[in-house]
This record gives structure tokens, sequence and C-alpha cells, in this order.
């Protein structure tokens, strides 16, 4: 006999409580409640770039994947991504399979494509990997439970305390810092978020930092925005970084020093196709260049960007995301992950432990995803 | 109690000193000391670890290192490279416990080597833990993320099987639910989903009862009686209002001193079509700021624009039940720093 025992408990403070503090303060959580509420749901294509490093074969940035993807605020998604590295290196080629994933909270169809073979099983967190759009709307911040993620509005709202950040030189942009905002098993961070005034409060600074010591954990920087609808603006181009903590500012051999100046000439990323101008290019590079600085914690200890201040480890931050095209008013995206695939296609059902074909799993795993119009 | 703590490959007893390849026994080290080889019933996600401590006892440096691990996920060191005689060294497996499913062994072998007269000898050992998981079933999902509409019902579905054969029947799974106090879950729906020739597997469709907006975590609890050490799997709700606006929030801007006015539309979440004759509040309140509502609009005019301000609007239904929430911005559009 099995047996379920439930609970439920109140996880922290709903965003429907009057916003409290200064009136600038104020002004942001409504502003950035409103962005979060007209970016609820979006589809859209990106790529990503990883830096140059020797150690990893690439001479310069490199295309890291390509993808389609959609999220909601619902927690439905969909992933159809091509791991293709556009490494020059013939030995480089990693893998080249085509796979396609989509689901709800609790639910996860996928099937790699070459393979013509997939599972109805639940969930992993591999659609919230790596820079996305919906990391750079700031929906990605819990990493304590990534894929169930709260938004921005949700995790300030939970936050012990709030404060009003003046924009300064190098972030022109107001923004707020909320204290404990992203619990994690090994301590808190605060998050800092920046947003533009004028581009309809789009974030433009996402940046988790761990309380104590100070050491940035992740950071996205917004470099360019594009309107996706009247209003409505969305990053176009972003810088996203990922930090660890070295025990001392390391001493690293030339080919190291030479992957970080080939990353600052900014060559192999598609700055032409996306008309990124002289003025953009300097503040890209302005920011990589940052990165490479070792951030000072505490006496003694340094961070820098994951792989970067170890010679024998690959150097994969910052990492640049290009979004080609995005809509907030996507229709029956989940139908269209699920056309992907062919009906022919061997499936697991890992719910109940069975093996069938996608014709014949698609209708109840439709129904399941919210899509109960399927049934045929 | 376990005594098979280490196992030779070369054949010799377990527990006993391993033996040199090719030469008659030398003992080049000895176990000193070792956890426990079967840690009995583990959660799910605990760290499953075991460590044998040797000493070398012979006159030669020796070399331990791991030559296999019985899992990719199994993490085995041994420590140090090099061990002087009379010093000790230590082989450390660590794994993660799975959450259901028969017991597990997780097991690496290592090697020692050393050196006599410039020629290479060596002796293979094994080490084992062993432990059971804290469940006999396999629920899916482990993690559950979920969203709704305030005042409408919720259900999740949960699937629950046999961990390890196809005996058990539908009738003996059938889960009961088990509420204590303060507790909200609705009774849950149990469906046979049994497939042919395929493992014994129930659905369960908890039916979670009315949430307030917001952000709500907690948990569920699968196990095989009542006493049994549980599957705890987390699920998050998001609540949402009935209503929303659109665009999401009522922007005002104008030059400081100016006046400046802003509108928004209410538009459906949830089932409900029409929009009842509501009542709006501002909160907080700002000076020189109103709202107005007619039909599914809401109107909003601030005389002079001070400054970034902000606040919400409040919609609320014939009863007082809570309908929309629209955020409002107040913010110049020409700034001074």
């Amino acid at each position: 006999m099995a047996v379920l025992v439930c609970s439920m408990a109140y996880g922290g403070q709903p965003p429907t409580a009057a916003p409290t503090g200064g009136p600038e303060l104020r002004a942001l959580v409504a502003a950035i409640e409103g962005y979060s509420a007209d970016t609820a749901a979006v589809e859209w294509r990106q790529r990503t770039y990883l830096p140059p490093c020797q150690l990893a074969h690439r001479p310069t940035w490199s295309l890291l994947e390509s993808s389609g993807r959609y999220m909601d605020e619902r927690w439905n998604w969909g992933l159809d991504i091509r791991h293709r590295r556009s490494g020059p290196e013939d030995d480089w080629n990693v893998t080249f399979k085509e796979e396609v994933s989509f689901g709800n909270g609790g639910v996860r169809a996928c099937a790699d494509l070459d393979l013509d073979e997939g599972m109805l099983t639940e969930p992993t967190n591999f659609h919230v990997w790596g820079p996305t759009l919906w990391g750079c709307l700031g929906r990605l911040t819990d990493l304590q439970a990534t894929r169930r993620g709260r938004s921005l509005p949700e995790v300030i709202a939970a936050a012990s305390s709030r404060e009003y950040l003046e924009p300064t030189a190098s972030e022109p942009w107001p923004g707020i810092r909320a204290r404990d905002a992203a619990p994690i098993s090994a301590g808190a961070l605060d998050l800092e978020v920046r947003v533009d005034p004028d581009h309809g409060f789009c974030p433009r600074v996402i940046r988790l930092v761990r309380l104590g010591t100070g050491q940035v954990g992740e950071e996205t920087r917004v470099v360019d925005v594009f309107e996706a609808e009247r209003g409505v603006w969305l990053p176009r181009i972003a810088i996203v970084h990922g930090y660890e903590a070295l025990e001392r500012v390391p001493e690293l051999p030339p080919e190291r020093l030479q992957d970080f100046e080939r990353a600052n000439s900014l060559e192999g990323l598609p700055l032409d196709e996306f008309g990124v101008g002289e003025a953009l290019r300097g503040q890209m590079r302005e920011i990589f260049e940052g990165g490479w600085k070792p951030g000072s914690i505490v006496i003694g200890t340094v961070y820098l960007p994951i792989g970067a201040g170890r010679p024998d480890q690959e150097i994969v931050c910052p990492q640049v995301l290009f979004i080609e095209s995005a809509t907030l008013t996507p229709r029956t995206p989940l139908r269209r992950f699920a056309d992907r695939m062919l009906s022919d296609t061997r499936m697991y059902d890992g719910l109940t432990g069975v093996w069938t074909t996608w014709r014949e799993m698609r209708p109840g795993a439709m129904r399941l995803l919210g899509e109960p119009q399927e049934a045929r | 109690m376990m005594l098979a703590m280490v196992v030779l490959a070369l054949g010799t007893c377990p527990g006993q000193p391993p033996a040199p390849v090719s030469e008659p026994p030398a003992e080049p080290f000895r176990l000193i000391s070792a956890t426990p080889e079967d840690l009995g019933t583990v959660h799910g996600g605990v760290a499953v670890v075991r460590e044998l401590r040797f000493r070398n006892t012979s006159e030669h440096a020796l070399r331990p290192r791991i030559s296999w691990v019985s899992c990719g996920c199994l993490q085995a060191t041994a420590k140090p490279e090099a061990v002087s005689p009379g010093a000790e060294f230590t082989i450390r497996i660590v794994g993660t416990a799975v959450p259901a499913g028969p017991a597990q062994d997780l097991s690496a072998k290592y090697v020692v080597s050393w050196s006599v007269d410039e020629q290479l000898r060596s002796v293979e050992g094994e080490v084992v833990v062993r432990y059971s998981p804290s469940t006999d079933l396999v629920v899916r999902p482990t993690e559950i993320a979920a969203w709704c509409v305030a005042g409408e019902p919720l259900r999740v579905p949960m699937w629950v099987r046999e961990a390890t054969t196809n005996a058990m029947a539908p009738d003996a799974l059938r889960p009961v639910i088990s509420a204590g106090p303060g507790l909200w879950i609705q009774p849950v729906a149990f469906q046979d989903v049994t497939a042919p020739d395929g493992p014994s597997a129930v659905r369960a469709g908890l039916e979670l009862g009315p949430t307030p907006p917001g952000i709500f975590d907690g948990w569920v609890s699968v196990g095989s009686a009542p006493e049994a050490a549980a599957l705890r799997v987390p699920i998050r709700v998001r609540t949402v209002l009935p209503w929303a606006a659109s665009p999401g929030a009522a922007r005002l801007r104008a030059s400081v001193g100016e006046p400046a006015r802003a509108e928004v539309r209410l538009r459906p979440v949830g089932s409900s079509t029409e929009l009842p004759a509501c009542t709006l509040e501002v909160e907080p309140g700002i000076e020189g700021l109103s709202a107005t509502i007619e039909g599914t609009t809401i109107r909003l005019a601030v005389t002079r624009l001070r400054g970034p301000d902000g606040a919400v609007v409040v919609v609320r239904g014939p009863d007082g039940a809570l309908m929309a929430r629209v955020p409002v911005v107040l913010w110049p559009t020409q700034r001074a720093r």
C-alpha cells in the first residue's frame, strides 16, 4: 500500500502586496512586474557562442548551439536544438545530433531525431542550461530549482530586503538589489537587476552576488535590445558570465593570455550579420576585458570566468547570446514541437514503463501537456 | 555484520591484506580501518560513502590508484599518490543514493603498485558499498511545477509503480491520502494505467484546493507503507489572478511637472469571460493620481508628474474578491541626474 502525504507551504511573499519602500523603488518594482507580465510567454530562435580557447582548439569565438525555443510562465517549454559547434579544427566536431523536447512542469516528451527514438518522462534541466532569452528576462535565477524558476517580481518580493540602485557611469540604468533573493544549497545570493526605462524597462543587467564574499556568481549583461511588440523590448545580444572562485591570482601561460586577447578581438561573432556598430563593439570589448581581471573577494581569494583561471581547463565563459527572432504571442507552440517528432519514432513511456510509438503516445501525451484537443 | 570489506582480485580472502602479483606473500600493506560496507536504508539524494585506510607495511614506496568504477556517477579516489614505508593511504568511494529500486552495490577497483629491483609489482583490490533505497516505488515526476488560476481547481498527475517486479497488483499499490492538520491537498483520484506486459502502475491525480495568488512551495511524499521512509516530491504552484492587464502595467511617462495618462485593458486568464462590475483601489495613494474603469478598460491619469513612483491598482469584484491587480509606473521621460 503506497501512502501519499502532502504539505504545501507559503513560499515567500507573493507579488500581490502594494509596493513598499521609497518612490523610486516602488516605481521599479511596479515596472518589473509589468514587464514580467508582458513577457509571460516567448517563442524565439537563438545562437550561443563560446569564447576562444586553444586548449579546446577554438582560435576564435565559436558557435555552441543554434535552437528554437519556447517558454512561458505556466512552465510549458519547448526546445529544438542542434548541437553544432563551428570549430574549424577537424578533431573538434563534438556532436551533431538534433534533438526535440518539450513539456511542462511535470512531464517531458523528447526524441533524438537522428536515432528516431525518444521517451515520455519527467523534465530535466537541459532546456534551462546556458544562455537563453528566458534567462535574460530574469526567470532563471532560482539556482536551487532552475527549471521551476520564479519571475523577477516573485524573487524580488520574496527577498529579505530591497534597495534602489542609482544609475552609474558603467551601468546607466536604475536598479534594485534584492537581498538573499536566490537561495542555494550552499548559501544565499543577492540579486541585482538594472532595467532600462527608455526601452520599456527591459532588464539590462542581472547579477547574482554571493552573500558575505561579494563574489559575482552569474551575470547577464544585455548589450542590445529590440522592440518585439509595441512598447515591449527584448534582449537581442547578451553576454552571460559565470564565475568561479580561485585560491589565488593564477599564473597563466602565454597561450591563455592569448585566448583573452582573441576574445577581446570579437573575431568569430556574427557582428556584421546582426548589424553591430563600432560603439556596441566597444561596449562588448569592455565587458570581456573586465571579465579577465580577477575580481577580488577577500584577501588571497579571487574569481574569474569559469575555466579561465585554470590553464588545464577549457574556458567556457563568457558566452554570447544572439536572438535571431522572437514573438510574445506564439500560437500552439507545443504542438509545433510535437510535429517535429515523426509518428514512427520509438518511444519509451517512462511514466508507466512501457515501449510504444509516438503515434500511439501522442494523444495522451498532449493531453498531459494541456493540449486536450489533440486527442484523436 | 559485514566483514567483506576488500575483495582481492588475486583470490585472497576478504579482509586479508592483498598479495603481490608474482611473489610469495609480501603483504606490502595492511587494512587498518574501514567504514561499513552495508549502509542499510538510505534516502534518495544522500551521499553514500565508503573509506578504507591502509598502512604501508613494506619497505617500498607504494602507488595506489583507482582502475575501475562500477558507475560513472561514482567518485573514487586513492590518496596520496605515493606512500612511503609506514605511511597510510586511503581508498574512498562516494556515490549518491537513488530514491527507489532494489538493493544497490557500488564498487571500485584499485591497484597498488611498487618496484622491487626495478621490477614493477602490483595487487588489485575492490571496495564495495551497499545500500537499500528508501522506497521500492518509482514515482514520476520527482519534481513538479504547476500553474493555476486563483479559485479554480488544479489537478496534477503523478505515477506510482513498483520498482523491481511486475508482481505487485495495482490494488496493492493504490495510494491512500493522509493529510495532516493545515494541509489542503484534496483527496486523490487514482486510475489503473497498467499496460499489458508492463510493470504495474497507477496514476495519481492530485487535486489541490483553491490557492491564493503567488508562489507556493510544498511537497508530496510517497511510501510503500505509512511508517515507511518517504520519497519527497517537491511541488511549486504559481497561482495567478483570474484577470490580467494588457499591457502588463500602466506606464505614465512625461517630463517632471507635466500631466500623464495611461490605459490598460483587462483580459481573462481563467475560465470566466465576463468581468463583473468592479471597484478600484490605488495602493499606496499617489497625489494627483486617479483611476477609473469602464467595461474592461482602466484609465489612469496624474495631474502633475513629480518624479518616479509606483503603485498598484487593485481590482475587486462585487463580493470583494480580488480580480486583478495592475502595476502603475510613474517615470519621468527625462530625469535629472
